[in-house]
């Protein structure tokens, strides 16, 4: 938005140059969109729903790991933190509605997110992939050792509801869709505020940023608490959707998958669609990875027990090839789709 | 006593750290990339040594051990050529996140494959009991396993052979000078691919050796490639993390840390030696990122 306009694209007034949607074709496209994702309920079967709604929690997660690798602050601890907001909401469900107990497991996350991110302004760049795998894993032994008295480590969450009314699959669908919608608007915007220009400076040299006015240590605690607070409502979410959280749902290799299939191959940068493509990306590969080996399970016996295996397998294909082919990642397709129909017919 | 024994526990198993920690740092030192993939590196290893030691082709059971060592580095030295030529050349000169989400992907393609292959079923190398018995090696009041025994040789050997290489031949010459300036070297008429590849191939065999002992202490799982992942990254970064000494060093000091205050810790919160790698690692980011031997890195606008 606003940082690279192609040759031919031209904007006569400030308030066109500003506006959040740049033509009119973004109205009708984001309104259909909509229009499909309400309607689906009753076009779809269940499963179509359920992968939706993983969609828009890893969306989510993802939207606020893209803010935070923008300004080159690498984190892996997001499986984590996700953990911690679908703890917090396990464990407050039982007396408070949902509508408090996301905010407060996004909170939760935010506050642990900017504890482990203050490092931050003494390490640069991978050194803190270092120190956020520590805090992946500090983390996730401390969820084990919280609940090492209960079996199996599960928390059982009470099921959405308000007021005694229990939310069915329908109300939770609407319900997810209106959070995603809300964070995804709010994160597209973050990238047009002094905060979004601050996080770009960040990442192209801390230092540099610094000369030029930006609060170092403002920005970046604003930065891993905005990214934790994602996370969290995430975790929440899915949480509520899964009814049972253990600390096994949140592995390192989670993290990985977010920082790498969602973030790089989704596209750095692009907050909402790169976020979503990447989310889809993880979504869409687990479940062929699934139906892979269901399907050939009677032809190759030795495959069952390795959906796992092929998944990563795959994840590690697809993040080398978009590394090698497509940098930008697949949100820069977009862009040039985009790009094309700006200069058409004369796309040169 | 038993403190003792901690301390010569902590020391063997601090030397297989160290070598981990070697695989690590050559890597950063000559190719600037973070091979997030050492890890899986040693799971590959454990693994594959497994499978050629699974052959039998030798009767005695330490000499098929070691020879399967040995068939597997030769086939690491396949997989490094693979690494460097398909999936790190494209990158060369990219920005790091690239270089480091490029070794991410090798991690889990390599993770994935042993767990296509071999599934997730908990595995022992072939003959372990005769090769590493279970009543320990004493010497004088000390107690040690004989995986530590291994650990050492091998350690001493691996990382002896490599300072001399590194350190007295023209190949290790021209390795440090890629390592200090890549264009400037190629200009000298060193091969900058050769050197990357090379440098891939002993990551690559250290990395097996120590999924050979890795592999024998905690039998061959997943579990192994964190294990692997949580011992490198202390320990080479507390070593600073371009320095080939300084990871024997820090190695060593990990696993004196980990053994001593580790076990200690251990008896009054059960568990806790499991992060106490990470606990490390933290510490000495936040004390002292550039370890004990590190390039101090100047920034400069």
């Amino acid at each position: 938005m606003g940082s690279s306009r192609p040759c031919g694209v031209i904007k006569e007034s400030y308030a066109a140059d500003m506006s959040f949607f740049e033509k009119p074709f973004h109205y009708w496209a984001i309104g259909l969109l909509i229009l499909i994702l309400v309607l689906l309920p009753f076009m779809a079967p269940e499963f179509y729903l359920n992968a939706i709604l993983l969609i828009a929690i890893f969306g989510i997660t993802i939207m606020g790991l893209n803010l935070l690798t923008q300004a080159h602050l690498f984190s892996v601890m997001h499986a984590a933190l996700m953990g911690i907001g679908a703890f917090t909401t396990a464990f407050l469900s039982q007396q408070l509605p949902f509508f408090l107990t996301i905010p407060v497991a996004g909170l939760m996350a935010a506050a642990v997110s900017v504890f482990f991110g203050l490092p931050s302004l003494r390490i640069k760049v991978f050194y803190l992939l270092f120190s956020t795998t520590a805090a992946q894993f500090i983390i996730e032994w401390i969820l084990n050792w919280i609940t090492r008295d209960i079996p199996g480590s599960a928390v059982y969450t009470a099921p959405l509801g308000l007021m005694g009314y229990q939310f069915g699959v329908l109300e939770q669908y609407y319900l997810y869709l209106f959070i995603t919608a809300i964070m995804a608007y709010l994160i597209a915007h973050i990238g047009r505020t002094p905060l979004g220009k601050a996080m770009v400076m960040i990442g192209e040299k801390d230092y540099a940023a610094q000369i030029q006015g930006v609060d170092l240590l403002k920005f970046k605690a604003i930065a891993f608490a905005i990214s934790g607070f994602y996370a969290g409502v995430a975790g929440s979410m899915w949480s509520y959707m899964l009814g049972l959280v253990t600390p096994e749902h949140f592995p390192f290799l989670m993290s990985w998958e977010l920082l790498g299939v969602g973030v790089i191959v989704g596209g750095l940068g692009s907050y909402v669609w790169g976020s979503i493509l990447g989310s889809v990306m993880i979504i869409v590969v687990t479940q062929v990875t699934t139906e892979l080996v269901t399907v050939l399970t009677p032809y190759m016996p030795w495959l069952g027990a390795s959906a796992f295996g092929l998944r990563a397998i795959f994840y590690g294909i697809i993040i080398a090839a978009i590394l090698i082919l497509e940098p930008q990642g697949l949100a820069s397709l977009l862009r040039k789709v985009k790009r094309y129909f700006d200069l058409w017919p004369f796309s040169y | 006593m038993v403190l003792l024994e901690m301390i010569v526990m902590g020391l063997a198993a601090g030397t297989i750290y160290g070598v981990m920690a070697l695989s690590f740092v050559l890597i950063y030192r000559v190719g600037k990339i973070v091979n997030i993939a050492v890890g899986d590196m040693v799971l590959l290893g454990a693994y594959l040594i497994f499978a050629f030691s699974g052959l039998g082709l030798v009767e005695d059971p330490v000499i098929n051990l070691i020879l399967g060592l040995i068939l597997a580095s030769i086939f690491g030295l396949v997989i490094a050529v693979g690494t460097e030529r398909f999936l790190m050349r494209p990158l060369y000169g990219q920005s790091i996140l690239s270089l480091i989400m490029m070794t991410v992907a090798l991690g889990m393609i390599l993770r994935g494959a042993t767990i296509v292959k071999w599934g997730t079923v908990l595995r022992v190398f072939p003959g372990q009991h005769e090769v590493f018995p279970p009543i320990p090696f004493t010497i004088g009041p000390i107690e040690i396993p004989y995986v530590y025994l291994w650990s050492i040789t091998g350690a001493f050997l691996i990382f002896g052979s490599f300072l001399y290489l590194f350190r007295k031949t023209l190949f290790g010459f021209a390795m440090r000078a890629v390592s200090l300036d890549p264009e400037a070297a190629a200009t000298h008429g060193i091969s900058i691919k050769k050197i990357y590849t090379y440098t891939w191939m002993i990551a690559y065999v250290a990395a097996f050796l120590a999924g050979l002992v890795l592999g024998a202490i905690n039998g061959i799982t997943v579990i192994v490639s964190y294990l692997g992942l949580a011992r490198a990254l202390p320990a080479a970064l507390i070593g600073g993390l371009d320095s080939p000494g300084g990871a024997m060093l820090g190695g060593l000091l990990l696993g004196l840390i980990e053994h001593t205050v580790g076990t200690f810790l251990n008896a009054y919160i059960p568990g806790i030696r499991a992060i106490i790698p990470y606990i490390v690692l933290l510490v000495v980011l936040i004390v002292k990122p550039y370890g004990l031997f590190g390039t101090v890195r100047i920034e400069r606008v």
